[in-house]
């Protein structure tokens, strides 16, 4: 059984997946809105996570659907992020972007500046509420690289929102 | 703006589809996930690890395939490989040509390069140097109406002359020179550059990679001259026993594996004394400490303690015939030094770097790893798409093709009279539609290549060593009609035949019919393995239809679209068939279906 409790066979009567789909979207959708990098639909990550999901498992099959899908989310996040990489590596050797750049980024994107496993993690304990030990369960890491990541994403998060902060305190 | 409110922001980012959407998208996604792009065009999952682990084999297969010989051929020096395959206790001559005292005198050849005959005892080789067709007197270079004494003289790459062009240069009576013979137009604008006369001598430009094999006089328009023909035999049995009475020999024949022969000077002015009766006086000569006896009419070769028959053919109008002198055969032979064909296969050796070797065969590399990654491409989007249709639509794939391959492969003929011709695009190779050539062959295949030009029919053939079931006799026909045949020998390398066409009637149609296909190049297979062929690439292309359809009307039921169960399921049999396609193609090269 894995840590999401992916039993090795059912014996019982499989619940309806769609109906727990439904139950824990929007709570997964919240999710993949701030783990995903602006320029992704939340949506269509979660419709991936699903589909991923769905190719090796029922969804009634796993104990606990809303963790596994999270990590599946993470994950993807991070193969469209590597994808980026790549693709950036190579752009400029096609030609000037710069079309595709938002000429007034959003306040938003500042998040974008951690890692999609940081902002999950800052997400889980600031929002959600959830301990280190949980997150680091769903998340595949240990309890201690939780807190550190969480304790460095903050900081950086706080240098990056200090700006702003100043702004608005000159302003009053 | 705090932590919590921007990440309380951006959780509410966006208009949500909602989980009905999604869900439906998703499954959606989910049959079309096998794809590696997905229906919204992102991509889908990376790889799977075996898929990856299953290419880096692939590749790895690949190198070795493309790369080892080339990197074994150079750490083991050739020299080497040559050396160990003599066979054991055996003393090869250190004799040069010099060393060769016949009862007359052999010309003298310096710095002609040994030729190496692989052999097996028992066996025959024969060796074609060249076919020449000598010009008339109105050909450039030439006197008009002269009938001039005409030096010969051949070149070769030292390295291995079977496997490149022969170039046959006619030298001019006042220092004019033009390529006779060549099937290689490249090497022929080259050679007719390179070959130039300094103070009277004619020499070769290094770069070229040929040295002279041969050289000797000929008569401008004389076909008697024009070619030949040096075949070795190794006298065994009753036959042996009646040549070894006749002439008084008392050696027994062994085993060796390998022969070392180099062509001398094809010189006709040899001052032999003829004792007339060679039944009753035997004549001798010493070529590198060999004796060579004439019998009978024929040369015998004693090597150690083997015995070969020497036969030289003229190459005519009439054919290929056996030369009736039987000393003529010692002017072609000579058997050089051990050390003598190393030196020169390392001077040869030297024009090619190993790197130069190695990015040589980076398209066979590819070509390789393209072939094998398609197919494990095809299995990979099955596999990974779950579906036990498709697994099942596979596996009948699989069988299916598998049979056809073994029915391929065993159904090899064993004897083909005849042959039938596959057309296709790409080469300068004339075919005439009623054009017929072929060979006899026992087990072996050969492949023929014709081309129409001027009075004859060349015919190029391409077939195993004779004794894995070479070519017996030729067969070429016209509108049914014979237009000519060489009754002989063929080597395994490619050597044009000349076969003329008598009938000016038939020469026209065919030149005709060369025109009206000029361009195309021709692959003569014979008729059941034609068929073979061609019954392969229809399964295959018939199956891979059939799955991609039966695919398509079974998705049909979970996704709705036709254009795009058609598009999944041939994107997933298409790679499938052209690794199929690329087999067949080499199945039929290693046949040498195709030249």
């Amino acid at each position: 059984m894995s840590a999401f409790g992916v039993p090795e066979s059912t014996g019982q009567e499989p619940q309806d997946s769609q109906a727990v789909f439904e139950e824990i979207y929007p709570a997964l959708r919240r999710f993949a809105a701030v783990v995903a990098d602006l320029d992704i639909d939340p949506d269509d990550l979660v419709q991936e996570a699903l589909a991923s999901t769905l190719r090796r498992h029922d969804l009634s099959e796993i104990q606990q659907p809303l963790a596994y899908l999270k990590r599946a989310v993470v994950n993807s996040v991070s193969d469209h992020r590597r994808g980026a990489v790549r693709r950036k590596r190579f752009l400029p050797k096609l030609g000037d972007d710069t079309a595709t750049r938002d000429s007034y980024p959003s306040d938003l994107a500042i998040l974008d500046a951690l890692a999609p496993q940081d902002r999950a993690i800052i997400y889980m304990a600031d929002v959600e509420g959830q301990p280190h030990a949980v997150i680091a369960e769903q998340l595949g890491l240990t309890s201690g690289a939780v807190r550190k990541r969480a304790s460095r994403a903050r900081s950086q998060l706080r240098r990056l929102l200090e700006p702003s902060i100043n702004l608005l305190s000159e302003g009053q | 703006m705090t932590r919590n409110e921007l990440l309380e922001r951006r959780a509410e980012r966006g208009t949500p589809r909602g989980a009905s959407a999604v869900w439906r998208d998703a499954n959606l996604s989910l049959d079309n996930a096998s794809s590696s792009l997905q229906f919204n065009g992102r991509k889908g999952e990376s790889h799977t690890t075996w898929f990856r682990l299953a290419i880096g084999v692939a590749a790895l297969v690949s190198a070795f395939v493309a790369f080892v010989p080339v990197i074994t051929n150079s750490s083991s020096s050739t020299t080497e490989a040559t050396r160990d395959a003599l066979p054991a206790g055996a003393d090869q001559p250190e004799v040069g040509p010099n060393e060769s005292e016949p009862t007359g005198e052999l010309p003298d050849s310096a710095g002609p390069p040994p030729i190496l005959m692989d052999r097996n005892a028992g066996g025959s080789e024969s060796f074609e140097l060249a076919k020449i067709r000598t010009r008339g007197p109105s050909e450039e270079g030439f006197a008009p109406g002269a009938q001039l004494a005409t030096p010969i003289r051949v070149f070769a790459h030292p390295s291995d002359p079977f496997d490149h062009s022969i170039v046959v240069v006619g030298l001019g009576d006042e220092g004019d020179q033009r390529v006779v013979l060549n099937w290689d137009e490249a090497t022929l604008a080259s050679v007719t550059e390179g070959v130039v006369n300094e103070d009277g001598q004619w020499k070769v430009d290094p770069s070229l990679d040929l040295v002279e094999v041969a050289n000797f006089e000929t008569e401008v328009g004389d076909p008697a001259i024009s070619g030949w023909e040096l075949v070795y035999e190794e006298i065994n049995g009753a036959n042996f026993e009646r040549l070894q009475r006749e002439a008084e020999l008392t050696i027994v024949p062994g085993d060796i594996e390998r022969l070392w022969l180099n062509l001398a000077d094809a010189a006709r002015n040899s001052d032999w004394t003829n004792d007339a009766d060679p039944a009753t006086e035997r004549r001798s000569a010493q070529v590198a400490g060999q004796q060579v006896i004439f019998a009978d009419s024929r040369a015998l070769w004693l090597d150690g303690g083997d015995v070969f028959e020497l036969r030289v053919y003229d190459y005519d109008t009439q054919g290929l015939r056996q030369s009736v002198d039987p000393e003529k055969s010692l002017a072609f032979l000579r058997v050089a030094s051990q050390s003598e064909w190393e030196s020169q296969l390392d001077e040869s050796d030297k024009t090619s770097s190993l790197f130069l070797r190695i990015v040589e065969r980076l398209p066979v590399f590819f070509l390789i790893l393209g072939i094998v990654g398609l197919g494990i491409y095809g299995i990979y989007r099955i596999v990974r798409s779950g579906r036990r249709w498709l697994m099942l639509a596979a596996v009948v794939w699989i069988v299916l093709m598998s049979l056809a391959w073994g029915w391929a492969m065993t159904s090899s003929p064993s004897a083909v009279d005849g042959i039938h011709a596959i057309e296709l695009t790409g080469s300068n190779y004339v075919h005439g539609s009623k054009l017929d050539c072929g060979w006899t062959i026992s087990e072996g295949r050969t492949t023929c290549r014709l081309d129409v030009g001027d009075n004859w029919l060349w015919v190029d053939v391409a077939t195993e060593p004779h004794e894995r079931g070479g070519v017996d006799r030729c067969i070429a026909t016209y509108a049914g009609e014979p237009v000519g045949c060489i009754d002989h020998h063929v080597t395994s390398s490619y050597w044009p035949q000349g076969v003329k066409i008598e009938d000016k009637s038939l020469l026209a149609a065919a030149r005709a019919d060369s025109t009206v296909l000029g361009g195309a190049r021709t692959f003569l297979l014979g008729r059941s393995e034609a068929w073979i062929a061609w019954a392969v690439f229809v399964v295959a292309t018939v199956v891979s239809l059939v799955s991609v359809l039966v695919g398509a009307v079974m998705r049909r039921r979970a996704v709705p679209g036709w254009w795009s169960t058609l598009g999944y399921s041939a994107a997933t049999f298409v790679p499938l068939w052209f690794a199929a396609m690329f087999i067949l193609f080499f199945f039929s090269l290693s046949l040498g279906y195709v030249d």
